[in-house]
């Protein structure tokens, strides 16, 4: 296909006849033709009725580039470009206007000077759209999980069901993680870990650890260290090295006995039946005042500990965090049942004796009322550490670690699982201390997410990536320092930055780094920025 | 001093936040000022220096809309705008253009209101400043 | 690399005083890289320019351009029919680059917008920081591979002054003590008994004080 400027087609439609009472389509479409577009008024007042004139439209027409202008056109965005490719026209040389901008002005005149603006400056933009080429990319449909606990685990089972092949690496010499040691998860976990040992697909490593990660998204190298050395070729890793408990105070060493106890270790004598003495006392929030499980761990225990012994119950934490599933009512059952819970600022002062210990408290809202409450039983939250090789993982695998030293997630709020590198995942308690529900929930998310992009052995990719000239590049490494997803590479032998397509999320970042203009983001170049600028005088002239 | 001028300002806008909050705003009418331009932009790390410069010589005001900050799409393109933002404000200072003209306003993807509000206080803003200075002659 | 940093625009600007045309020439080498004079630094020095004139009420026409290296006869020869239409030519290049357009072309009035500020390494993104004196007479062999001339601040080179406090040097407790940094790196290379060798004093004749200084290869010449 060659670049024909006359072949560009204004479509405009009105929506539920809003545009028709502030502005003038037809002048619109006049002055639009007068710069030599052709333009099509749709006589549609529905979206519905425009779609099918616009599948009308681009069979009559022989256009090549289309700007679609309507009051909603961005958000139906897929919808037109699925029609542009049921005719064979290139999805990428489209452009949409929201004229919805253009109905806010005062006077018909200026709404309609404002609307002609609008579709100039998007014709313009799409006038100097090149074509957007693609690449043929293979890729190894192998996955590398790191972590044999119960994430690694179920990813990994996931993985096989959509029909991949894992190779699993475990550091220690035994599968099933932490949950392991959590009595009522242990059934669950043996299930799950014969399930692993008998599926074909999976080849388990264990007393094993990655030391070096090479390549990108589809192609990843990586070097395995352990009683052998070994080398695999994958096309997605899986981080799901989980997380480390720790008793968080030091008056809780093992020298105090069985008076105070971890969270877990209440669990595990809960769920094996063992007796829990008269008087409770929970204390969070000690460490971690930001996590929502010591509160949700807390409810459930403590109302556990009332219904099953009948025990008095207190509880000491600084804010209750209720936001998970059924939160506020766990929190309402709790206290119905005769649960007390106290607020506190300041650090309580633990004392044992005997058999009994001692926390007094005091809230800087009262604060001279001294609560002092004696029990049999302390129970603190855990202190919830990242995994040991945290640090020494992230660096092999490039990839960041959140102030807590944590995997960091690419996006909290909306790709939790991805990180920042494509194809490198974080799943379970290495990203986020959660329970275990999350953490299945999790992996099998994370696993249907891999399979949808390396189900194929091939692919065929749209170049949208951002595109290195390499006769402007220096090699200054300054694209290659700032991409936020390492998708830029030396390539040694043409000695030039090399995006890699596959790797490149279309940020732009590396564009507006680059020293010397050599790189371009063909969806969004220089000089289409520039252009609309031209045009703010344009419009004031 | 011209009183009756009417700013124009160039927004570039994000379309992980700043550009569905402008089509929020427009499609729910939370009616901002005229003469707005709207650029957009995959990522605010996309805006360059110069980018912000040329639309100073061509108008009043410049309006960078980007996610929040922990909230970047793509990690920290919003933060490294920022210090281009911090830059440029330097660059203004020396040549006697008010810095005021360039702000950056961090927003959540379907906050059509502060989109709408944000353009309205700066425009009121370039209005109490007057024309630009440096702007190219009509 | 050479390491620049832009000069203050109100500084350029008197330099331009009443001219109208002018042109930008960037380097697009070591200043492109140190972001003080390559392709971007021309145009946002342009636009800068543009709007202080247009705010003084005398607008000024700009032309820009970056050849590769402006320390090269032949990559600033494109700058030919530039420079003709130009009344002042604003170098973003470091002084040798200003100095190649002033020779090649007489006529010009050249400006530095940029001051060479030293040779360096880029540290980290956006961080630059000096590692060579040109002193022509190299003497990291002795030093564990860290220079006295540009990372003492007095450039001594026998040993430490009596300034330096926990390692910082007493020009700015920001500022590393170069003596430090080689005593640390010589005890690591357990090479410290090079301390008790007294360097006689430099001869400075390869470095600045021997006047301007030149190579010739023979060998090489055409």
């Amino acid at each position: 296909m060659k670049r024909e400027v006359s072949k560009i087609g204004i479509f405009i439609y009105d929506c539920e006849s809003k545009l028709k009472n502030v502005l003038s389509i037809s002048e619109v479409c006049s002055k639009l033709e007068g710069l030599g577009f052709v333009c099509f008024e749709s006589p549609a007042s529905h979206f519905n009725e425009a779609m099918s004139d616009f599948e009308k439209y681009l069979k009559d027409n022989e256009m090549l580039k289309v700007v679609i202008a309507g009051c909603d056109s961005r958000s139906k965005e897929q919808i037109f470009k699925n029609s542009l490719k049921k005719v064979g026209l290139s999805p990428y040389w489209v452009n949409f206007v929201n004229l919805n901008e253009a109905i806010g002005y005062k006077e018909k005149k200026k709404a309609t000077e404002k609307a002609i603006n609008l579709v100039t400056q998007a014709a313009k933009w799409i006038e100097m759209q090149e074509i957007i080429g693609t690449q043929k990319v293979l890729l190894n449909q192998k996955v590398l999980v790191l972590g044999g606990g119960i994430a690694g685990i179920e990813t990994a089972l996931t993985l096989t069901e959509g029909g991949l092949d894992v190779i699993l690496i475990e550091e220690t010499s035994h599968l099933g993680g932490g949950a392991v040691a959590v009595e009522n998860l242990k059934g669950l976990v043996k299930s799950k870990i014969e399930a692993l040992v008998n599926e074909k697909k999976v080849r388990v490593i264990n007393s094993s650890h990655l030391v070096d990660l090479d390549g990108h998204v589809g192609r990843f190298t990586a070097r395995v260290e352990g009683e052998q050395k070994l080398i695999f070729e994958v096309g997605a890793v899986v981080v799901a090295t989980g997380n480390e408990l720790i008793l968080p105070i030091q008056e809780l060493d093992e020298s105090s006995g069985s008076l105070a106890i971890g969270q877990k270790d209440l669990e595990n004598r809960l769920s094996l039946s063992k007796d829990v003495p008269q008087r409770v006392c929970f204390l969070i929030d000690l460490v971690d005042e930001d996590l929502k499980i010591s509160t949700q761990v807390l409810l459930k225990q403590a109302l556990a500990v009332k219904e099953k012994f009948g025990s008095d119950v207190i509880c000491l934490c600084r804010d209750l965090k209720v936001s998970f599933d059924g939160g506020e009512k766990l929190y309402e059952k709790a206290q119905e049942a005769g649960v007390l819970f106290f607020k506190y600022t300041k650090k309580p002062k633990i004392a044992f004796s005997d058999e009994i210990v001692k926390t007094s408290l005091i809230n800087e809202d009262y604060p001279h009322e001294k609560l002092v409450f004696e029990s049999d039983l302390l129970v603190v939250n855990e202190k919830i550490m990242p995994g040991r090789g945290s640090n020494a993982l992230a660096e092999s695998l490039s990839v960041d670690l959140d102030s807590k030293g944590f995997f960091q997630s690419d996006n909290v709020k909306l790709l939790p699982t991805f990180s920042s590198r494509r194809g490198i995942f974080f799943v379970g308690g290495c990203r986020l201390p959660q329970n275990i529900n999350e953490t299945l929930s999790e992996a099998r998310a994370t696993a249907a997410e891999i399979f949808s992009f390396l189900s194929k052995e091939e692919i065929e990719l749209d170049l949208t990536s951002a595109k290195i000239d390499s006769d402007k590049c220096i090699l200054c490494l300054t694209c290659i320092r700032t991409c936020p997803h390492r998708a830029i590479v030396v390539d040694q032998e043409e000695e030039t930055a090399k995006v890699i397509p596959l790797a490149c999320q279309s940020c732009g970042i590396c564009v507006s780094e680059c020293p010397v203009v050599a790189i371009e983001l063909p969806l969004y170049t220089n000089a289409q920025i520039i252009g609309q600028l031209n045009d703010v005088v344009g419009e004031a002239g | 001093m011209k009183r009756d001028f009417e700013p124009k300002i160039t927004a570039f806008c994000c379309e992980h936040s700043g550009l569905p909050s402008a089509d929020m705003a427009v499609e729910s009418e939370f009616v901002y000022p005229e003469g707005v331009n709207i650029i957009k932009i995959p990522c605010s790390g996309k805006v360059e220096a110069i980018h912000i410069m040329r639309a100073l010589e061509e108008g009043d005001g410049v309006a960078i809309f980007a996610c929040h900050k922990e909230a970047c799409q793509f990690l920290r393109g919003n933060l490294r705008t920022e210090a281009k933002v911090t830059y440029i404000s330097k660059i203004l200072r020396e040549i006697g253009i008010e810095k005021e003209r360039v702000q950056m306003y961090f927003l959540a993807p379907s906050n059509g209101v502060k989109f709408a509000r944000t353009l309205r206080v700066f425009y009121k803003n370039l209005k109490d400043l007057g024309p630009n200075a440096g702007r190219k002659e009509l | 690399m050479i390491i620049g940093e832009r000069k203050p625009i109100q500084e350029i600007l008197d330099m331009i005083g009443e001219h109208d045309k002018i042109l930008i020439a960037g380097c697009g080498t070591c200043v492109a890289i140190c972001m003080a004079g390559g392709d971007k630094e021309v145009s946002i020095l342009a636009s800068a320019i543009r709007m202080a004139r247009n705010r003084e009420g005398k607008p000024i026409e700009i032309q820009e351009h970056t050849p590769l290296r402006q320390c090269e006869w032949e990559f600033v020869d494109e700058l030919k029919d530039k420079i003709k239409v130009s009344d002042t030519v604003l170098s973003m290049a470091c002084g040798i680059g200003v100095q190649t357009l002033v020779e090649r072309y007489p006529e010009a009035v050249v400006y530095p917008a940029v001051n060479t500020t030293f040779l360096g390494l880029p540290e980290e993104q956006g961080v630059w920081s000096e590692r060579c004196g040109a002193c022509g007479n190299c003497v990291l062999d002795k030093t564990g591979g860290i220079c006295p001339i540009v990372r003492c601040s007095k450039s001594l080179l026998n040993g430490p002054c009596g300034g330096a406090q926990d390692g910082k040097c007493e020009i700015d407790p920001e500022v590393d003590c170069g003596w430090q940094l080689i005593y640390d790196r010589l005890k690591v290379l357990g090479k410290l008994d090079n301390l008790t060798k007294i360097s006689p004093a430099k001869d400075w004749s390869t470095g600045r004080d021997g006047g301007p200084r030149k190579i010739v290869r023979e060998d090489m010449k055409l």
